[in-house]
């Protein structure tokens, strides 16, 4: 008989984490919202039956500490006792966020739950009628993080066991956009001759080689504007000499990015009509959470938006769309200008220009301490990163010059 | 730059009008009042910087269709150029002529002039009285303000966007405020924090809540087990209470049972048993006694049967039997030929009557008719009938034909007398010849006539004819003797000659006919007429002698007829006498008939072959009935024969039977044979029953033998010697029996409550009831504690597993959850637009004094420099506004004044210099031309020197276009500077 399996790879579900950089959304949104990273966890479970899969890996960061839910753990419960109801063995480890020393709740998992309990990477073996098919390999952290090199503890047990798969919470020695855990060279992955390597911690997926399959899988619904696009599982079959992966979506609601120009538009209404044509052209497969540029190389624009039409045009079309089986929710506008600095200068302008002069050094943090030193307020947000500064200092910019050539 | 030259196509009041600045860099234009300076301004600044729809819809001319206009200006880099707009055309944008011939658009001349757009163009680099006379309404507090804001684009705007941002900052967040939105949305969310931290807590404890179920699960699962334990102890005791008695009775059972030996030797079931054995064996007997009963019987019977058999004559009997039946035929034959005879005699007898001849039967027997005898009457009859037919026939038509002649006769006389007379008879036929010849003498004439001319014309034509054959002839002779006179041929001279004879023969013989048939023609003429006769004489002459010949016709005719009837007549009386002489003859022959055969005497010949067929059918009818006679006496003898052999047979072997007919007789016979046969068939039967019988006899036997040695060996098995022995075993066996069974009865009764040693116990040492009882109270009350204690504790597992449920169930924690973070996200966006506004507002401030710092220094130099020059020395230092204080100037003696201390000339002059000095810095990268309208209206004349020597030495780096109604102004100026407007155009009112 050939020996053959095939398991789903899926990692950082982060079950019951808010979303990041929405506000303004009705409570019907809100909710979907709120449900979308366990309707990605239901379309798992569903996919694993579907695909009739031996086993589901699930690399890391199921859920936050943090803002830990009890619910995220009880669907994950329920979750599993859906797959044990159709046989399908569960391996999973804990990350970064879902260290096991942080857990609360003392869930109890059912029996097709197989645990990576400590920090000592380990093996599992999977079994199918009787005889051993995959070892799995892993580990969990036990606290916040995890800094030394596991790759070091992995080794290959019983060459007689036809498949032998890495499981990993970590980063890439390169890395340095993300907190570097449990770090590891692609090289050392290589050499460790294991048929997969099922990564998690990074949101974003990427097929890092494929002889043999080092796969980061992403994250399962993406909570914030930069987590864009399907978000998903990989299903995975493996048999001897052949390897094969197959990305499937998850996400229950998508992020996405439009760039509309509205160079042409003379009036808002236009602009309404523009974004209104783009987003018909969507037509997506599941809900949509866009993030608007629009692109002009008019300085009415800044008059829109200074007088709020733009903020009310978007409502509308919010709320033209927010009824559609796959709603489409503007949740972020950002205006870009194409119109050069040269432009403004040529108004010329005196005070204009030395607006212009005083505004790439204006020292903006002295001047809104106000609110960002406040006693109450400052527990609520982060110190400004200079990408936001910059983007205020350009705003207040845009506003000034805006008043002060209203006609 | 410098303007050189306009051109005005149509603009306002001005149509198709030229400004030449000269290449001049001051220049004066002089107008009076609505002489059109401010629309000359207008316009420069319309073609310089365009102007919106409306306001060039307002400048289109009245009278010119044309709205637009040309301006050419030097420019330092690139040189010459022109500027075109056209105010219906490309939505007023401008055109723009470079001196190498290429074209620009708006954007190029945007460049041009450095960005600047007209607003900023105006307040830079124009200024007017206007501007002073707006001075004089400011408040003196903001004087300074207003002085600095010359320069500077709309710092009233300026003002009002910092106040409209410390309004919106306002609105959005104060430190210490409530109400604004940021305080609002933090407010909110620290009361969501809380709500958060204390669903936290509550899913918290979640741990401890899944301990307690489990510690309570346990403990109950505990006392649920003690319970039982004592439950069943309880039940234990009651039950022994109960069973006490039943104890007491197995014990007595048990001591009893010791009475009987330990084994009784008796079969299985062995009453049973044998009752069913005996039960079988009484019938068997009796039965057999009843067949041997029946064997003796039967024998009997059988033998009796036999006896009477051997003395009946069985084939004797049967054989008279069988002919009985013979007999029984013959006799219905019998009676059916007597029957016939009877029917025949009867039917002869009436047949005879019918004839009613004399004829009986007697006769009828002694009748003998030959075969010819037939015909012979045959003939008698069709010889009479002919000749009765004949003679009558005969007799009428002697009677016809004598008649017939008679008629003849008369009708011949008539005619006779009928005839004319000879005489009357010639005279008439000589009347008719007269009349036919005067007819044909008519017609001769006329003929004659016609002949005549007829022979005219027949003689001219031919007159002619012979001429011409004469002509022709000759002429033929002429040509036939031409030619053989040229062709020297002398046989067609014979021919010549031949012609012309032939020619004149016929003339002649012409002429001669002519001449003797004209003679001919004058000799036929006709006789005369001899006399007439008249028609009607004619035609009654002619009817009468035709009349007269039929009727002599007809009496010839008559006469032929008589005689034919007269020979008729005596034919027919010669056949009457040979019809008589038939007749004797036939009565003669009848007669000979009539002696042969009487009977015919009384019959007409007519009927005798009717006679014959009758008498020869009787004749037939007389023979058969001879023959069934005959066949009637031999039955009858072999009827009596048959009756005396039967009774003979009943003689012979004794039977006596009182009935004489044959038929009781033969029955007795019959009923005879059937006996004998039924008592054979039974004999058979009783032998078959007997051999039965014996076979039954046997098989009875054996089994009585069968049933015997079963209940022998049933009696062995109880050691009994007969039945009463049996018997006694038997009620030994049941009385043990139904000890053991009480016993077991009761012991298994209570094996399902008691255990095998419990009840041993209890059978060994039974205990008393009291103890049991005392026990069983203690136990109740400690079960009700227990029972209390559980039902508390389920109460309490129940209500933390409820809590539990809901904990996983919730979702309270979740939600608000996300909410907090959506609250939060709000107030990050709102903190981000305040801070927007926080900066724009610093940036703007800051800005503000950056501007100031950079050019007020520069511009209170050049002030000071104007306002010196201006008041001659008088005040010779401007100080800027400081923080507190307001702008001040210092005058030559070193006192210093501030600006509300100033006379209205004074303000005048500082805010002309102020605003010169400020275009002056303004302008230092833009050499945009001044334009200044009438801003010195109000300055004395030396000041207006002083003002124009300034004017002059700014025009040396820039133009300068000066507007002005007054002449004192224009005086002060050279004439090639100026350009009177009055003078150059007749105004058109507008």
């Amino acid at each position: 008989m050939e020996k053959k399996i095939s398991f789903i790879h899926a990692a950082d579900l982060h079950l019951d984490s808010p979303f990041k950089g929405l506000s303004d959304i009705n409570d019907t949104l809100f909710q979907e919202v709120r449900k979308s990273t366990f309707k990605a966890l239901d379309n798992l479970v569903k996919t694993a039956i579907r695909k009739e899969v031996d086993f589901v890996l699930l690399v890391g960061d199921l859920f936050d500490n943090e803002k830990q839910s009890l619910k995220a753990q009880i669907s994950l419960r329920n979750a599993f006792e859906e797959l044990q109801r159709h046989h399908i063995e569960v391996y999973l480890s804990y990350g970064n966020h879902d260290y096991i020393k942080g857990n609360i709740y003392p869930i109890t998992y059912p029996e097709n739950v197989h645990i990576f309990n400590d920090e000592q990477v380990h093996s599992l073996i999977f079994n199918k009628e009787d005889t051993p098919l995959a070892a799995i390999y892993g580990f969990s952290y036990e606290n916040r993080a995890v800094t030394s090199k596991k790759v070091y503890e992995y080794k290959k047990i019983d060459r007689d066991i036809p498949f032998h798969i890495g499981t990993l919470h970590g980063s890439l020695e390169s890395n340095t956009e993300h907190d570097t855990y449990a770090p590891f060279q692609l090289t050392e992955l290589i050499n460790k001759d294991f048929d997969y390597w099922a990564l998690g911690h990074i949101h974003k997926r990427e097929i890092l080689k494929e002889h043999p399959f080092i796969i980061y899988p992403g994250n399962t619904q993406g909570r914030n504007r930069k987590e864009t696009g399907e978000k998903g599982c990989y299903y995975v079959e493996l048999s001897e000499g052949n390897h094969s992966v197959e990305f499937i979506a998850l996400q229950a609601i998508e992020y996405n990015q439009m760039t509309v120009n509205i160079s042409n538009c003379e009036t808002i209404h236009q602009v309404e009509q523009a974004i209104t044509e783009e987003i018909r052209n969507l037509n997506p497969m599941v809900p949509q959470l866009l993030d608007v540029t629009l692109q002009s190389k008019k300085t009415n624009i800044i008059a829109w938006k200074s007088d709020h039409l733009l903020e009310d045009i978007i409502e509308i079309i919010n709320e033209r769309f927010q009824t559609q089986n796959n709603w489409i929710h503007i949740f972020r506008t950002s205006i870009q200008e194409t119109r050069t600095l040269e432009d403004s200068t040529l108004m010329g302008e005196h005070f204009i220009k030395e607006l212009l002069d005083n505004v790439e050094e204006f020292p903006i943090q002295e001047h809104v301490s106000d609110l960002f030193h406040h006693k109450q307020a400052r527990v609520y947000h982060d110190s400004l990163s200079i990408e936001e500064e910059e983007q205020i200092k350009q705003e207040a910019h845009q506003l000034i010059v805006h008043e002060l050539l209203k006609e | 730059m410098k303007l050189l030259r306009a051109t005005i196509y149509g603009f306002g009041k001005w149509v198709d009008y030229e400004l030449d600045f000269s290449n001049q860099s001051l220049i004066a234009l002089y107008g009076e009042n609505e002489s059109g300076k401010t629309t000359i301004q207008r316009f420069l600044l319309f073609m310089l910087f365009g102007m919106p729809p409306k306001q060039r819809k307002f400048y289109q001319p009245k009278t010119s269709s044309k709205m637009g206009g040309r301006l050419t200006i030097l420019d330092e880099s690139i040189g010459e150029y022109t500027i075109e707009r056209l105010g219906d055309s490309r939505n007023g944008a401008a055109i723009c002529y470079t001196p190498d011939g290429e074209e620009h658009g708006e954007s190029w001349l945007s460049l041009r002039l450095s960005g600047v757009d007209e607003k900023t163009y105006r307040s830079i680099f124009s200024f007017s009285a206007l501007d002073l006379s707006k001075l004089q309404d400011v408040k003196e507090e903001e004087l300074s303000e207003v002085l600095l804001g010359i320069g500077l684009t709309g710092s009233a705007r300026i003002h009002s966007i910092e106040r409209r941002l410390e309004q919106k900052l306002g609105e959005y967040f104060k430190p210490n405020g409530k109400n604004p939105i940021i305080n609002q949305q933090l407010a909110k969310l620290e009361v969501l924090q809380q709500e958060l931290n204390e669903l936290k807590e509550e899913e918290a404890s979640y741990r401890v809540k899944k301990n307690a179920i489990l510690e309570l699960q346990a403990t109950i699962e505990e006392n649920t087990k003690t319970i039982r334990h004592k439950k069943e102890r309880k039940y234990q005791l009651e039950k022994m209470i109960q069973a006490l008695p039943d104890v007491e009775a197995y014990i007595q059972y048990q001591t009893m049972l010791k009475d009987y030996p330990e084994v009784i030797s008796f079969p299985e079931g062995g009453m049973e048993r044998y009752e069913t054995l005996k039960g079988k064996l009484l019938p068997l007997k009796s039965d057999l006694k009843v067949r041997l009963n029946n064997k003796l019987k039967l024998m009997e019977e059988k033998e009796n049967l036999e006896n009477e058999n051997q003395q009946f004559p069985i084939e004797e009997a049967s054989s008279i039997y069988s002919q009985y039946m013979n007999y029984q035929e013959n006799e219905r034959e019998l009676l059916r030929i007597q029957k016939q005879i009877e029917e025949r005699n009867k039917d002869l007898k009436s047949e005879l009557m019918v004839l009613n001849i004399s004829l009986d039967e007697q006769i009828m027997e002694d009748l003998y008719l030959p075969f010819h005898l037939e015909k012979q009457w045959e003939d008698i009859k069709r010889d009479i009938e002919a000749v009765i037919r004949e003679q009558e026939m005969n007799k009428e038509n002697i009677h016809l034909q004598e008649s017939a002649y008679e008629r003849i006769e008369n009708e011949y006389k008539n005619l006779e007398k009928s005839l004319l007379s000879n005489e009357l008879r010639n005279e008439l036929e000589e009347i008719i010849n007269t009349h036919k010849e005067n007819k044909l003498l008519d017609a001769l004439q006329q003929e004659n006539e016609q002949k005549h001319k007829n022979w005219s014309n027949i003689q001219m034509k031919t007159m002619k004819n012979i001429g011409l054959w004469l002509g022709v002839s000759i002429i033929i002779g002429l040509i036939f003797g031409l030619i053989a006179l040229l062709a020297d041929m002398p046989f067609l001279f014979n021919l010549a000659g031949i012609s012309i004879v032939l020619g004149i023969v016929q003339w002649l013989l012409g002429k001669k006919s002519i001449k003797q048939l004209d003679i001919l023609m004058k000799e036929s003429t006709i006789p005369n007429k001899i006399s007439s006769v008249t028609q009607d004489e004619v035609q009654r002459a002619e009817s009468l002698l035709h009349l007269d010949q039929q009727n002599y016709r007809e009496l010839e005719f008559l006469e032929e007829k008589l005689k034919e009837s007269s020979i008729h007549l005596r034919k027919l009386l010669d056949q009457k006498l040979l019809l008589e002489e038939r007749d004797t003859r036939l009565s003669e022959t009848i007669s000979d008939h009539i002696a042969n055969y009487p009977f015919l005497e009384r019959v007409e010949v007519v009927y005798w072959p009717e006679l014959y067929c009758t008498l020869k059918d009787l004749l037939q009818v007389v023979k058969i009935l001879d023959e069934l006679r005959m066949k009637e006496k031999e039955l009858t003898e072999s009827l009596s024969y048959y009756q005396l052999k039967v009774d003979k047979f009943l003689q012979d072997h004794g039977f006596e039977i009182n009935a004489k007919s044959l038929l009781s007789k033969i029955d007795f016979i019959d009923y005879e044979i059937n006996t004998y046969h039924d008592r054979e068939k039974q004999i058979v039967q009783t032998s078959k029953m007997l051999d039965d019988n014996a076979n039954q006899i046997e098989e009875l036997n054996m089994s009585c033998e069968t049933i015997e040695q079963e209940i022998n060996t049933l009696f062995d098995f109880a050691n009994a010697q007969n039945e009463e022995e049996f018997y006694q075993r038997n009620k030994e066996l049941r009385e043990r029996n139904d000890l053991c069974k009480a016993s077991d009865k009761i012991s298994s009764y209570y094996s399902s409550i008691f255990s095998k040693e419990e009840w041993e116990n209890l059978v060994t040492n039974s205990p008393k009831k009291r103890t049991i009882e005392l026990e069983i109270n203690e136990l109740e009350i400690k079960i009700h504690g227990l029972e209390e204690e559980q039902e508390v504790n389920r109460q309490q597992l129940a209500n933390i597993i409820v809590e539990y449920q809901k904990l996983e169930s919730s979702e309270t924690y979740s939600k608000t959850l996300h909410r907090f973070q959506l609250e939060k996200e709000k107030f990050i966006k709102l903190s981000k637009q305040w801070a927007v506004y926080k900066t724009a507002k610093e940036l703007l401030a800051g800005t503000k004094e950056n501007y100031r710092d950079k050019y007020l220094s520069k511009v209170i130099v050049r002030t000071n420099y104007f306002f010196e020059q201006l008041t001659d020395g008088l005040y010779t230092h401007v100080s800027p506004p400081d923080d507190s204080k307001p702008f001040s100037v210092e005058r030559v003696d070193q006192l210093r004044f501030t600006v509300q201390e100033l006379s209205q000339g004074t303000i005048n002059q500082l805010y002309v210099s102020l605003r010169l000095a400020i275009s002056e810095i303004m302008s230092d990268s833009m050499h945009l031309p001044f334009m200044i309208d009438d801003a010195f209206v109000h300055f004395d004349d030396i000041r207006k020197k002083r003002m124009i020597s300034i004017l002059k030495e700014i025009a040396s780096r820039h133009q300068i276009l000066l507007f002005t109604c007054k002449r004192e102004v224009i005086s002060e100026i050279h004439d090639k500077n100026i350009l009177q407007l009055t003078n150059r155009l007749p105004l058109v009112e507008n």
